[in-house]
């Protein structure tokens, strides 16, 4: 059989097949080709001798680095499930305290939770004040102000955490004092020692009780913590006490 | 025949003896210019593995089986391939051929033309018309190669010539004339 390119002329499209078949050419191979796919194969050949744990061996860098690379994966990953527990328990605490605590009273029947009632000091405060407080209007009604988005968890650390939590007891302690045992004085007295005024996670509650206390206590300084919340929380929870406490009058 | 090497079968031998045919047949298979290097050095990496379990009959047809399914097998990954890499076009393309723009832009149609006609041709018919018309192999050689009786190479040849002519024409636009 001959080549199609040594047969006769024939026909037009075989002889434009015969010119476009001229064209191909025989694949190149060249000893430059041969060598540059022998180079090549012998690399290939050798990693495939290496066997499993070659990198090892190696690339020691390489691997350090990727070991660093796990451990600070590992580690964030323990720091991040440490710090959830930790923020769960925070809020948890949180969500529990100032409800009990901001229960607006109304008609009477203010919600504290479970306190030990403190039976062996004596209640100086008169009864009647007390007594008028508790007729009086309910002045932090949550349902007529909008709620305030929640603010933001702090990230604490465990002392924080611990001086929080004695801050939060202590103004639990001063709103039992205020409300069930009608001691406004004692609960102011358990404010200050709380500081809560000043941070923690009660602090809009804890000066809503100072300003209440005052009002059962007819000190004079209402007025004053008053206008000290309204600047404060212009748009707080307790601003209707607040109001209330600038109205009133000096000590009697 | 023009390959036939003495035992004992070394690799050495066998990659110094077969190179060029091994580039010839991964072509002839349909594989694109620019992956003849390492399509041949696949080849020969399977050749080097598997050169202790060869039986020593017919060398040459075992290399062409290798050859056969590692085209194939390429050719099986290569939309994966075009997805992640674009098409490299081969050195040779932009190499001087002592001619002008317009020339060497005839001879890469004319290229691009014979390429799609071949790939556009069964494997079987392809294989054995780019071996015997352009790489110069006898017909002997190829039924060796492929294992067949060598009437049925001039078959698949004679068929492969008549699409190859058909298809040109259609690619070019030249009235096809009938063949029989």
């Amino acid at each position: 059989l001959k080549r199609l390119l040594e047969t006769e002329p024939g026909d037009r499209g075989t002889e434009r097949a015969k010119e476009l078949l001229a064209l191909l050419p025989a694949t190149d191979t060249s000893a430059a080709r041969r060598a540059r796919v022998r180079i090549a194969l012998d690399e290939r050949w050798k990693a495939s001798q290496r066997g499993s744990w070659w990198f090892l061996r190696e690339r020691p860098r390489y691997v350090q680095a990727a070991l660093v690379v796990l451990l600070a994966g590992a580690s964030a990953v323990a720091a991040r499930t440490e710090l959830t527990a930790l923020w769960g328990q925070h809020a948890a605490e949180r969500a529990a305290a100032p409800t009990s605590l901001v229960r607006p009273s109304l008609g009477g029947s203010r919600e504290i939770a479970p306190e030990k009632p403190n039976s062996t000091e004596p209640s100086p405060a008169p009864v009647s004040s007390v007594a008028k407080l508790s007729a009086a209007p309910p002045v932090m009604a949550p349902a007529a102000q909008p709620k305030r988005p929640q603010r933001p968890q702090p990230r604490v650390h465990d002392a924080e955490t611990e001086r929080e939590r004695a801050q939060v007891a202590l103004v639990h302690e001063a709103a039992a004092a205020l409300r069930r045992d009608g001691d406004p004085a004692r609960a102011q007295a358990l404010l200050e020692k709380a500081g809560a005024t000043q941070s923690g996670p009660l602090e809009e509650e804890a000066f809503a009780l100072k300003i209440e206390a005052s009002l059962a206590r007819l000190d004079g300084k209402a007025p004053r913590l008053g206008a000290e919340y309204l600047r404060r929380y212009p748009k707080g929870r307790y601003v209707e006490l607040a109001r209330r406490a600038l109205r009133a009058t000096g000590p009697r | 025949v023009r390959w036939k090497i003495a035992a004992p079968l070394e690799f050495e031998t066998i990659y110094a003896t077969y190179f060029q045919h091994v580039c010839r047949w991964v072509r002839a298979f349909g594989c694109p210019a620019a992956d003849v290097d390492d399509l041949t050095q696949e080849v020969f990496l399977v050749v080097r593995r598997k050169l202790d379990g060869f039986d020593g009959r017919n060398l040459p047809a075992w290399l062409y089986r290798i050859s056969q399914r590692t085209v194939s097998d390429h050719r099986r990954r290569a939309w994966f391939r075009r997805i992640l890499h674009r098409t490299h076009e081969e050195l040779d393309t932009f190499a001087s051929q002592d001619e002008g723009p317009s020339q060497a832009l005839q001879r890469r149609e004319a290229l691009r033309i014979v390429e799609s006609v071949l790939a556009k041709m069964s494997p079987r018919r392809r294989s054995a018309f780019v071996l015997f018309e352009v790489e110069g192999y006898t017909g002997e050689e190829i039924a060796e190669l492929e294992q067949i009786p060598l009437n049925t190479v001039y078959t698949r040849l004679h068929h492969a010539r008549r699409d190859f002519v058909t298809l040109v024409a259609q690619a070019t636009g030249t009235a096809p004339e009938k063949h029989r």
